[in-house]
């Protein structure tokens, strides 16, 4: 249900105006100047990155449903509403997609190790299978652990109090969907389809409200004191935090959809140093899509002269590829393969 | 401080096992004692344990190789729960970056599982070369033979690493080679003075038992009373993704007090870890799953394998089952057939390798790409894509056409007359390797059907001396499963979120239903 009205409200915005592919982007969160400027065009931005699991097949699949009950309706190479829709579910004003973009995975997976290693080590189990597997959460939580260990008790009173505090106070889902997700001391969380089972949703449903409570949480967290745990769960959560403060501005500007071009109008900067800029935040956006600067048949070119020439000199990779592909090109296409994350 | 001096101890220091299983101990000391050594233990004995308590004595590297990433990562993710950090594992899945790191400072690692298909890369090799290898492990080493019934072009390459590295000792594991299989290995490892541990097959603590049925309806309805009378730990092994999701819609519709769930490789990978856990926590009831399920899994107490369609070989069946009753109590297999069922995996044979026109297409391709002087893609994803080829097709083809020179680091190097012979020679390898599946699934077939002992006919080509049954022994040996009871009583599961947050995070452990164990 949740995902028909999403999908039909994405469609009624971009009113045929854009092919479905635009809609699957937004909703995956594509970092490409277009799919940003496309959100923030048909004011799209709480949908942006909501749900990243997504898969084309599936996308399409539900689009050919929704046509066929009559909802859609093809129009050029797009799809209209033309369905009786009801006024939006109230989940829908809940999302917060462009602006928690890339919190909402690294909170997440913060808090499910965190719970799972503080419930287990309180009992002095210490092998358990980690139901995460994320490098940087799980630095991170050994990290706390080193700190609470021996107050395991304390600390998941404080935490518990803050969830039960926080969680009362999201609107329109149903909590226990987060709640069974958690796992703990010889009590695995249940999967998704599990929970679309139990919950009678379909598995994209259980998707968005897991997204959507998230989404909840921090947005109180966000708006609450800044000495809770939970608020302290999302520090750092972004990756671009490391960016410098240039660059960070330039990021800002890219968000919103502008060209290199536009942005050195803007800010009153050379276009390459704008391109530098572009490079620092490939290196830390792990989603940042560089195809809108390398097309796929030079990126190939570049990755292919980096595995010949077994070097990462700017210039021996040059010196290997057509003339037409620039240094920035080879320092993007280096930038992503030594992504600081993933 | 206490000295240790017996392997006992080390194994409970260490690895948290108070005794060794059968087996392990003899080809643990031969390793040690410097022996290149062939082990043939049969699934859900430990197998592992022989290289894993070797690699922590032994100074330098001990590497393992593996064919299936899934095993690897599964076993690397149980040593570091059971704190032995040294260990890691090398894939086409790992980034550029992440691998060269790796390759950098091999030497602070003990234990390095890696696949077939990584061995061969030169970057690899060269840093392999560079250190001290104590120990070179061969898991599942049966792929090596191509009378096995996983054949694996790559394996027949590590004789050649073996060398490359100074011939380190030795170690060959399998659960499932019959004596041929055995003798494949040993030859073409190149080491005929392998000594050889070779322990049974058969289990004494299993009933066999095949029904037959005429279509999918009556094996559901048979499904359905089985697992309503007989309340038990239970894998239900499908031969597809759909079918274990649809089996599951059925279960759950009649039978609402147990706890059942899918299990995949199409699911993602969180999802996978949770079912996983659940089941060996005593969390969930019934898994349907495909054959990607089970690997790794050390649950001792699954009393029930049923088989929805029967696997396309003998010794795949053995494996699958061997995953029951690891603690030595009773189990059972239900192997549930109907005539039907034979069509499925003649299909999959046919998809397994690729068929004559994609071979033509394939030489078409190269053909083009050596006329327009182009390297072939780097990404096999890509060459996958384009020529419409699974991965298991592309990997085959690809060790054919470097095998013959046609393609060297991703040159295409044309000759008219030797790719005519190639080609040739291709297909005469997919007809053969066809037959060979099929006659393995005929034999899978005739057994099903057999009359005799099931126990017998099962194991004879195996071991010479088959055990007597601890209790029961088959179906055409006069075993029914209506004979049994097990059942268990409702769960109740109805509080709020409220409540089982507070129990999750602060109460006792939420306690699973002992019942079953």
């Amino acid at each position: 249900m949740l995902f028909e009205s999403i999908l039909i409200t994405c469609f009624s915005y971009i009113n045929g105006e854009r092919t479905p592919s635009s809609v699957y982007h937004i909703l995956k969160g594509k970092r490409s100047i277009q799919t940003l400027q496309d959100t923030h065009i048909y004011k799209l931005e709480s949908f942006y990155g909501i749900y990243k699991q997504l898969k084309r097949q599936d996308f399409e699949n539900r689009i050919v449903k929704l046509e066929r009950a009559g909802v859609l309706k093809r129009y050029q190479d797009s799809f209209i509403v033309t369905g009786t829709i009801n006024s939006k579910l109230q989940e829908e004003q809940l999302f917060n997609g462009l602006t928690f973009y890339n919190k909402v995975e690294i909170f997440y997976n913060r808090l499910l190790l965190l719970i799972q290693t503080l419930t287990n080590t309180k009992y002095q189990s210490y092998s358990f299978i980690p139901v995460v597997e994320d490098k940087e959460a799980e630095i991170w939580v050994k990290k706390v652990y080193k700190k609470v260990k021996g107050k395991e008790k304390d600390v998941l009173k404080k935490l518990y109090l803050e969830l039960y505090e926080v969680l009362s106070r999201v609107k329109a889902v149903e909590v226990g969907i987060f709640v069974d997700r958690l796992t703990g001391y010889k009590h695995y969380g249940m999967s998704v389809p599990q929970l679309g089972e139990k919950y009678k949703k379909s598995v994209d449903d259980v998707q968005l409200i897991l997204v959507c409570t998230i989404h909840q949480i921090i947005e109180n967290v966000e708006k609450e004191e800044k000495t809770s745990l939970l608020a302290f769960l999302l520090q750092d959560t972004l990756e671009v935090s490391h960016l410098t403060k240039s660059a960070y501005d330039t990021y800002l500007l890219l968000l919103k959809g502008k060209t290199p071009d536009k942005i050195a109008f803007v800010r009153r900067l050379k276009t390459n140093t704008i391109y530098d800029h572009i490079v620092e935040i490939a290196l830390s956006d792990s989603e940042f899509a560089i195809e809108d600067f390398v097309n796929q048949e030079d990126e190939q070119a570049i990755t292919q002269a980096i595995t010949s020439t077994n070097s990462y000199k700017l210039k021996d990779i040059k010196a290997n590829v057509n003339d037409k592909i620039s240094y920035f090109q080879i320092r993007l296409v280096l930038a992503k393969k030594n992504r600081l994350h993933k | 401080m206490t000295i240790i001096d017996t392997l006992e101890q080390y194994l409970q220091n260490i690895f948290h096992y108070p005794e060794f299983r059968e087996g392990q101990k003899e080809i643990i000391e031969d390793v040690l004692a410097g022996e290149d050594v062939l082990g043939i233990l049969p699934t859900g004995s430990g197998k592992s344990i022989c290289y894993q308590l070797p690699a922590m004595l032994l100074e330098g590297l001990t590497i393992v190789v593996s064919p299936l990433i899934s095993l690897m990562m599964d076993q690397v993710k149980e040593l570091k729960a059971n704190n032995i950090r040294k260990v890691i594992a090398l894939n086409s899945f790992l980034a550029w970056q992440e691998k060269k790191r790796i390759l950098e400072k091999l030497n602070e690692y003990k234990l390095l599982y890696i696949s077939p298909e990584q061995l061969q890369q030169r970057d690899v090799l060269e840093a392999l070369k560079k250190i001290k290898v104590s120990l070179f492990v061969i898991d599942e080493a049966h792929c090596i033979s191509q009378w096995g019934h996983e054949f694996r072009p790559d394996y027949l390459k590590l004789n050649r690493v073996i060398e490359l590295l100074k011939h380190p000792r030795t170690l060959a594991l399998s659960a499932t080679a019959t004596p041929k299989v055995q003798r494949d290995i040993i030859l073409s490892l190149g080491k005929p003075d392998m000594k050889k541990h070779i322990y049974p097959m058969d289990k004494p603590n299993i009933a066999l038992v095949i029904e037959k049925a005429a279509n999918d309806q009556e094996k559901d309805k048979r499904l359905l009373t089985v697992l309503e009378s007989y309340q038990v730990p239970t894998l239900i092994y499908f031969s597809s993704r759909s079918a274990t999701e649809s089996c599951v819609k059925l279960l759950l519709q009649h039978l609402p007090h147990l706890r059942i769930a899918y299990y995949h490789g199409g699911m993602d990978q969180m999802d996978r870890i949770h079912i996983q856990q659940q089941f060996m926590n005593n969390q969930l009831d019934i898994v349907c799953c495909t054959n990607a399920f089970g690997m790794g899994i050390n649950k001792s107490n699954i009393r029930l394998v049923i088989h929805y369609h029967f696997p396309m070989q003998v010794e795949s069946y053995i494996q699958e089952i061997g995953r029951a009753g690891r603690d030595g109590e009773f189990c059972i297999s239900l192997v549930l057939f109907s005539p039907a069922d034979v069509h499925i995996p003649v299909q999959m044979i046919k998809n397994e390798l690729p068929n004559e026109k994609m071979i033509k297409e394939m030489f078409h391709y190269l053909y083009t790409l050596s006329l327009k002087d182009e390297l072939l893609p780097t990404s096999e994803a890509e060459i996958e894509n384009r020529l419409q080829l699974n991965e298991i097709q592309w990997r085959f083809l690809q060790y054919h056409l470097e095998k013959h020179g046609m393609i060297v680091d991703n040159h295409v190097i044309y000759n008219e007359y030797n790719w005519k012979q190639i080609y040739n020679e291709i297909i005469n390898i997919v007809n053969e390797r066809t037959t060979l599946k099929q006659t393995k699934l005929q034999e899978m077939v005739d057994w099903i059907q057999s009359e005799s002992c099931y126990r017998n006919s099962l194991y004879q080509s195996f071991q010479s001396t088959i055990r007597e049954p601890d209790s029961y022994c088959c179906s055409n040996c006069g075993f029914k499963i209506s004979d049994l009871r097990v059942s268990k009583p409702m769960r109740y599961d109805n509080e709020n979120w409220e409540v089982r947050l507070k129990s999750l995070l602060l109460g006792d452990p939420i306690e699973t239903v002992k019942i079953m164990d």
